[in-house]
């Protein structure tokens, strides 16, 4: 009786599961359209455009991989908002260019690196897009750069930060508006003037792997050109949690200023925390150190006021009639929503591919490339000027200040602008310099 | 089922799955067929051990992602052919092996299990510290598939598969295989009877380690990149979930259990963001309800009136 | 001198939380056999509920006691459910505790969203204190005395009641246990509970220090692995001296050899395997 009645109990969970995952499949299937909902990928011709573009040519295919599920998928969503943003944009509001209307395919990556290599194979070689884009994560970057190489298809990447994109990995179909990681250790230095350094003591800290690595390194080396001296490099791996030793050895040396070089999710929110319980600010250290998305702001909250460093991207640092737009756009499109972080470099992409097509007279990779190759542009940092050498854009840098939002919470304030000429690191693509 | 009825079954399961896709041309569909190939071979050669021999290591992605980046390495930093990559991979693979059969000797059951997890953890820890080879986070990119399109690739990963899986059901009902099985039911009475178990689990853990290597190889050649991500227990805790859902101890629930959790998690992704929540779920379902996994209900229906062991 | 404080002091803390972490699982492990992989689940959610419960009720006590008890109670569903269906099978029930670490996991995504939650400890331990010139945080003054608190309770729990007794007689021989007629089921169902409101305790600790966000659960489980493989199965004690050892490595290891860091506690289980695979403080052998 007893075994009978758990073989029923069996059956019935089994024809519940096939019904659970056929409904799920069905709902499921068909969908290349963000999974975030509809909200999220607008469709060409909102109620904001003048009028309907009449349709001349074929639709322009644009795929992008985007971490829309996963460990990632805030910084997906950023990237995703702020390219649609661009887009819109940079085609007037019509998606459309020279009567030929943008089609964009979003596929999710999940943030596993197979999976994006398989989405990348269906963009290149089933859809057969025009241009590529997308994919925070640099890896999936630098696995798919190659395939679309291969396939002739240009790649604009808005977000991936590594070195390795516009250096080592380099080949001449790939492009990167965002910063990378070299650029956003120098940019640390930028709220003090040269004067400012002279003579002072640092100690810099950096998550022990290659990006960190080099970051803390070009950042050590900005300060000794700057007349500074650098008393320590601390190198924590880069999943510690427990900083106490390291902040013990940073109290021992008593620098003026610590930078956090090249921070990711574990540090930025753990180290400040265990700076601060430790007594380690007490001695009147500056902290420096990059300043992240809305999250980390909530997270660090009223305890991270006065905190500086380089800010990726905020709205509320930059005066630029681009910046004005991305926030009105965004909002527009997204809820009231501001832009975060990425969505201020996947704009750009967005207008940068735009800005390629309209240059070249169309979707040709090697009219593309040339059109891109040396663009000046102005967009929401200010003059971007893609490098022909490394297809690195180069950009003003924002370091930042956080501040108290009147409301409880933090924001941020722009405590220097670096300008484009600022930026002077190397070309370190093989062959290229 | 009779012999005959399962051989005519499986031959034409084969012919669709070879000419199918092949008549459809999505490069995406190709990639997705390649992909539950490797880890179906990843499977098999972890259900060896599991299904067969009673050894639950916990470590066993260690080889796929070695190889891995093996193959990453020596081809784009060192220039090597692939053949001689190859070779590297089986060196470093078999002493591998050596490694974790000297750990059998030390520790049993659960110990053993908690150990190789701690090793293949060390593992991912190295991939991560030793960027100047292994390029950290980043992983290593740069390698290029020796197939020439997606559609030879899938049809030869298709056959390797078949390959595998009937090497393995050649190993397991040989008379080596049946003193693995017995290791698996009574190690200390099989030693009784005059076997060397700790030579036959050697072998065995040679030859998945082996498998896996090879589904290791696969895996680069199909991605082009070497992550630590194969590296971690996530990597692990995916493999055991394919064998476990499939059918452990059937060889051919493996590849059940790859196909499904490639398919669903495809599915489920473009549904909703917390698609690993119903993966969990299902799993906890499994375990309570169906510990022969997908194979085991299917079997059922097949033997309605024979006695059914448990 | 001062880095000889520090090690005492920063290696203990991080040690008693260790002890937190893995007390629970040791016990569970070496009364029940159950090697509950998801305990570094429990630890997170305690994390969180601690986080909560403080945050709402204004009561930093309040929030860790509450946080012990909820996590207390999830276990005993838990086993209730879960873990006595399948019991006999060992291999299944870590199979199901796999399953169940997804599931937590994802969970917690859900209810508390991706970010990280920062939590500072309450009012009356935020200050300093001075040992010998050196200048130590309270809280951390603190973990070691809630560690070493919950180790003398727990031992006398063990040793002196009833429940104790029949807990460390189950965990040395199983069967004469059951063979006098003890409810077996129900005492199995209670440590589960314990260990995991021990988890709980722990992970609400712990958050003032490491903040609450939704990997903590796979970092920590090797930890408590290495502290029962340390410290070998089943015993209590050996838990809590394992994980002070373990807390000393950790720190040492950072300080002076920091590359080492992330391989130091997975290197000490190994080399502890190798030499004395059943533990450096005796506990079970592995027939259970």
């Amino acid at each position: 009786m007893k075994s009978a009645m758990k073989k029923s109990y069996r059956y019935i969970a089994l024809v519940l599961a096939i019904l659970m995952i056929g409904a799920l499949a069905l709902a499921g299937c068909n969908k290349s359209e963000p999974a975030a909902g509809s909200s999220a990928a607008p469709a060409a011709g909102s109620s904001e455009a003048a009028e309907e573009p009449e349709v001349t040519g074929p639709p322009i295919k644009i795929g992008l991989l985007n971490e829309t599920s996963g460990a990632y998928e805030q910084w997906g969503k950023m990237e995703l908002q702020g390219f649609f943003s661009g887009l819109y944009y940079a085609t007037d509001g019509t998606m459309a260019i020279d009567g030929r209307p943008l089609e964009v395919i979003v596929e999710d990556t999940t943030c596993d690196v197979g999976v994006g290599v398989q989405k990348a194979t269906k963009l290149l070689e089933d859809d057969k897009v025009d241009i590529l884009s997308g994919t925070c994560i640099s890896s999936i970057a630098l696995a798919v750069m190659d395939m679309a190489a291969e396939k002739g298809v240009p790649y604009v990447i808005n977000c991936a930060a590594s070195d390795d994109i516009t250096g080592a990995n380099f080949n001449e179909y790939t492009f990167r508006t965002g910063r990378n990681l070299t650029m956003a250790a120098e940019a640390g230095l930028g709220f003090l003037n040269e004067d400012e350094i002279e003579g002072t003591t640092w100690v810099v800290l950096a998550p022990d792997y290659a990006g960190g690595r080099s970051g803390g390194e070009s950042l050590g080396a900005g300060v000794e050109a700057r007349g500074g001296k650098v008393l320590d490099y601390i190198y924590p791996p880069m999943d510690c949690t427990d900083f106490t030793s390291y902040i013990q050895k940073i109290k021992s040396l008593n620098p003026d200023y610590l930078c956090a070089a090249i921070v990711g999710n574990n540090f930025i929110v753990k180290f400040p925390q265990q700076l601060k319980e430790l007594g380690a600010l007490d001695n009147g250290m500056q902290y420096v150190t990059s300043i992240a998305d809305f999250d980390f702001l909530k997270t660090v909250g009223e305890a991270g006021i006065g905190q500086i460093g380089e800010a990726l991207y905020h709205y509320n640092c930059w005066d630029t009639p681009a910046n004005d737009a991305l926030i009105q756009i965004h909002q527009e499109l997204y809820n009231g929503e501001y832009p975060d972080f990425w969505a201020g470099e996947s704009f750009v992409g967005a207008q940068a591919i735009v800005l390629g097509i309209q240059k070249a007279g169309g979707t040709d990779g090697q009219a593309f490339i040339k059109a891109l190759e040396g663009l000046e542009f102005e967009s929401v940092k200010g003059t971007y000027i893609i490098r022909a050498e490394d297809h690195q854009a180069l950009q003003p840098m924002a370091v930042g200040r956080i501040i108290s939002d009147g409301n409880g919470g933090a924001t941020v304030e722009a405590a220097a602008i670096i300008p484009l000429e600022g930026m002077t690191f190397p070309v370190t693509a093989p062959g290229r310099a | 089922m009779k012999t005959k009825n399962k051989l005519v079954l499986a031959l034409a399961l084969l012919a669709a799955v070879l000419v199918v896709p092949a008549l459809i041309g999505s490069s995406y569909i190709h990639s997705i067929i390649i992909t539950i190939c490797i880890y179906s071979i990843f499977a098999i050669s972890y259900d060896l051990l599991l299904g067969y021999t009673g050894i639950v290591s916990f470590g066993h992605t260690v080889y796929f992602g070695v190889a891995a980046y093996v193959v990453a390495f020596t081809t784009v930093k060192l220039h090597w052919p692939f053949l001689a990559a190859v070779g590297m991979v089986i060196v470093v693979c078999v002493a591998i092996s050596f490694i974790f059969s000297l750990v059998t000797l030390r520790t049993k059951n659960v110990y053993f299990s908690m150990v190789t997890m701690a090793i293949g953890q060390l593992f991912y820890v190295m991939s991560t510290k030793l960027y100047a080879i292994t390029g950290g986070d980043d992983g290593l990119p740069g390698v290029k598939s020796i197939f020439p399109n997606k559609t030879v690739f899938y049809i030869a990963a298709v056959l390797i598969l078949v390959c595998v899986y009937l090497f393995s059901k050649r190993l397991v009902n040989s008379p080596a295989g049946r003193v693995l099985q017995g290791v698996k039911e009574n190690d200390a009475r099989i030693g009784m009877l005059g076997y060397n178990t700790f030579k036959f689990k050697s072998i065995v853990i040679q030859i998945s380690g082996l498998l896996a290597g090879l589904a290791g190889i696969l895996y680069v050649n199909l991605n082009g990149i070497a992550t630590p991500s194969i590296l971690n227990s996530s990597m692990t805790l995916q493999i055991l979930f394919m064998v476990i859902l499939g059918g452990v101890g059937t060889l051919h629930g493996p590849v059940i259990g790859a196909a499904i959790m490639q398919i669903a998690s495809i599915v489920l992704s473009g549904f909703t963001t917390r698609w690993m929540l119903i993966f969990g779920i299902g799993f906890v379902v499994v375990m309570l309800f169906f510990p022969k996994g997908v194979a085991g209900v299917f079997d059922r229906f097949s033997q309605p009136n024979q006695l059914r062991k448990e | 001198m001062s880095i000889l404080i520090q090690i005492i002091i920063y290696g203990l803390s991080l040690g008693m939380l260790y002890f937190l972490l893995s007390s629970g699982f040791s016990l569970i492990f070496g009364l029940m056999g159950v090697l509950n992989f998801a305990h570094g689940s429990m630890f997170m959610w305690g994390c969180y509920l601690g986080y909560i419960l403080s945050l709402s009720t204004g009561s930093f006590l309040f929030g860790i006691i509450g946080a012990a008890v909820c996590i207390g109670v999830m276990g005993l569903v838990m086993e209730k459910w879960l873990i006595q269906p399948l019991r006999g099978n060992q291999l299944r029930q870590i199979l199901l505790t796999f399953g169940l670490i997804y599931v937590l996991e994802e969970l917690a995504k859900v209810i508390f969203g991706t970010r990280a939650y920062m939590q500072f400890p309450p009012e009356w331990l935020s200050g300093s204190a001075h040992i010998f010139s050196e200048t130590v945080p309270q809280y951390r003054l603190f973990m070691i005395f809630a560690g070493v608190i919950v180790f003398l309770l727990m031992t006398l729990l063990l040793k002196k009641t009833k429940l104790g007794m029949i807990i460390r007689a189950g965990t040395d021989k199983p069967r004469m246990v059951q063979a006098i007629g003890i409810n077996v089921a129900r005492i199995f169902s209670i440590t589960f509970a314990l260990g995991c409101a021990l988890a709980g305790l722990g992970g609400a600790i712990a958050t003032p220090f490491l903040g609450a966000y939704p990997t903590i659960d796979m970092e920590q489980v090797f930890n408590a692995i290495a502290v029962v493989i340390i410290g070998g199965v089943g015993s209590f004690t050996g838990a809590f001296y394992a994980s002070v050892i373990l807390g000393f490595i950790s720190y040492i290891t950072s300080y002076f050899v920091p590359e080492l860091s992330m391989a130091s506690t997975l290197l000490a289980m190994l080399v502890v395997v190798m030499i004395r695979p059943n533990g450096l403080f005796g506990g079970k052998t592995s027939e259970n």
